[in-house]
């Protein structure tokens, strides 16, 4: 997807979380912000120019949906795009260090998502810390790479 | 998890929908999918086609032999969680226009299989 609608995601996704209250509503808050953040980390590797911002739409790894000559979207073999979870296809290759960080910050998030969402672990403060931190350093290197590739 | 369980799960995240406001498409889908599968998980369960440890997660990660399994019993339930399913790529990983109008239609099927699911014994 172009970068400019992963920023524009990342906006009102994050606005959105801001809303929620997060023990109460911590599905939708948790969601949101893992959502969040999978638009920043393929922000970043567009902005970083490890994955290219075609217009293209990611679902299982090698698979995305294109938009076709009739005007009709179609699920398409592919190189390397966005992903749909972080890891989810892994980003080969050498990569910077701050986005090296962004993945495992995005990892830390990722911990909670079966046990708490699919599971019946009940959310704790505890929980909410530790995916508010993985938020807020994946959102810190995010922000850096869109600003950069920008002023560029 | 238990049937129970799920169904928590699903009325919980339904009452947190009343948060999301009109620009919210994304979590709008994503919740529909999100409760969904917690009730199309509580239906298996209730139908005893499934045990407590079987979840379904995603329909379109299912083998298809497991799907045809399960839909003999909620096939229409299954059928619109994949119609849920086919709106995430398109709203939710794209940027296709219309994605406010795709969200209710989420929130729509989610009624239904709602409905749906508690009427499972």
């Amino acid at each position: 997807m172009r970068l400019d609608s992963h920023i524009d995601k990342v906006q009102r996704l994050t606005a959105l979380r801001a809303r929620l209250e997060p023990l109460r509503d911590f599905e939708l808050w948790y969601w949101a912000s893992l959502t969040a953040g999978t638009n920043m980390l393929n922000a970043t590797l567009h902005a970083t120019g490890l994955t290219p911002d075609d217009p293209v739409f990611s679902t299982i790894p090698g698979v995305h949906v294109v938009r076709q000559a009739d005007g009709s979207y179609a699920r398409e073999l592919r190189g390397p795009g966005d992903v749909s979870h972080v890891g989810w296809p892994p980003i080969e290759g050498e990569a910077l260090p701050q986005v090296r960080r962004l993945e495992a910050a995005l990892h830390a998030l990722e911990e909670h998502r079966d046990p708490c969402i699919r599971g019946d672990r009940a959310p704790t403060p505890a929980i909410v810390d530790e995916c508010s931190r993985a938020f807020d350093e994946a959102r810190a290197i995010y922000e850096q790479a869109v600003t950069a590739v920008r002023s560029a | 998890m238990k049937a129970q369980g799920h169904r928590s799960k699903a009325e919980r995240i339904e009452r947190s929908l009343v948060a999301l406001g009109e620009s919210d498409w994304e979590m709008k889908i994503e919740a529909a999918m999100l409760a969904g599968t917690h009730w199309a998980n509580y239906a298996l369960h209730r139908r005893g086609v499934t045990a407590d440890a079987e979840d379904v997660v995603h329909t379109s990660m299912l083998v298809v032999n497991m799907l045809r399994k399960y839909s003999i019993v909620e096939g229409d339930l299954l059928r619109d969680l994949a119609e849920i399913e086919e709106l995430r790529p398109l709203h939710v990983r794209g940027d296709v226009p219309g994605g406010a109008h795709a969200a209710g239609r989420a929130l729509q099927l989610l009624q239904a299989i709602g409905e749906r699911a508690r009427a499972a014994r």
